[in-house]
């Protein structure tokens, strides 16, 4: 964490504890996983943290708490494995490219 | 389109400060815009995967990377490959760079791939090369016309001066630039309504 802090942009609000008190506990898997599904916040000295402060919204959580239950609701899949291979991936962006692209043709199908 | 009246007035013009624009450019506009343009973005995948119930979260992740480079190359003057080898320089430096074209550009791997000297022409002349990506949309909808005659010109212009030489090329492709430019800078300001119409705008 310390290392993170002294990378970041900008300084951290908070000074970071000099001297505990107590010994350091050892970190259990609950502690961990709660790092890791950012029930905090979105871990500093990160471009999306960056992102964060600027714009006063957590992206992280906006991600997972709006956008994946969404995303799910129709049929994506998130955080399952095995993650698709680059012959499934390939022919689907390809077609989003397409479809970007004649997405901003929509006032003019006029003009076809 | 973002291009005319109100939406263009008070949305899209943010985007177009830059008429030469450089990479970081790419993501310089309103928030209107991106919420806009940004659906196209999203509403691909989602469509896809509504209808076609296999699609992985990665790879919309892969696909928003991908358009991000898109549109950083679009926006730098250079070519797609130059932006992995030089990110720094490709964001951030605004050079007078109009005759810096790499052969490793991708539109020269991929003829219909618009890439930076198609979109460059958008933010010059304003009227003309909306698309994204690819080119052959412009040409299906007749919003390349004014590109196309540009290209028609400086290819007559060079077959006519095979003797001149290469400095004298350039001054006067210069000269056709500006000609656009000016052209662009007259339909910016039709578009924002702040000079009365004197054509039809797209």
């Amino acid at each position: 964490m310390d290392y993170h802090r002294r990378y970041s942009i900008f300084p951290a609000m908070e000074a970071p504890a000099k001297q505990s008190p107590h010994p350091p506990r050892a970190v259990g898997v609950h502690e961990a996983s709660s790092i890791l599904a950012f029930h905090n916040r979105a871990p500093s000295g990160t471009f999306i943290s960056l992102l964060s402060r600027i714009h006063g919204i957590d992206f992280l959580r906006l991600q997972i708490w709006l956008f994946h239950p969404m995303a799910e609701s129709i049929g994506m899949s998130t955080y399952h494995v095995p993650l698709p291979s680059l012959k499934v991936m390939a022919p689907q962006i390809a077609f989003f490219f397409v479809f970007e692209d004649f997405f901003h043709y929509i006032g003019q199908f006029h003009n076809l | 389109m973002l291009h005319t009246g109100l939406l263009y007035k008070h949305i899209h013009k943010i985007h177009h400060k830059y008429s030469a624009p450089f990479g970081l450019a790419a993501e310089y506009a309103h928030p209107a815009e991106v919420f806009i343009l940004g659906t196209g973005t999203i509403a691909g995948p989602l469509l896809y995967c509504y209808f076609m119930r296999n699609l992985h979260i990665l790879t919309v992740y892969i696909w928003i990377t991908l358009r991000l480079f898109q549109a950083i190359d679009a926006h730098s003057g250079y070519g797609m490959i130059s932006v992995m080898f030089a990110i720094p320089q490709i964001l951030l430096i605004h050079p007078c760079r109009k005759n810096l074209d790499f052969p490793w550009s991708l539109q020269h791997i991929i003829p219909f791939w618009s890439g930076a000297e198609h979109h460059d022409f958008h933010h010059m002349a304003f009227t003309n090369n909306f698309s994204t990506s690819f080119r052959w949309c412009d040409r299906l909808f007749g919003t390349d016309t004014k590109y196309q005659e540009y290209r028609a010109r400086v290819q007559a212009m060079k077959a006519s001066m095979k003797t001149a030489t290469k400095q004298e090329q350039l001054v006067i492709e210069k000269r056709l630039l500006a000609d656009v430019e000016a052209e662009g800078i007259r339909a910016e300001a039709e578009a924002e309504g702040s000079v009365p119409k004197t054509m039809k705008i797209q």
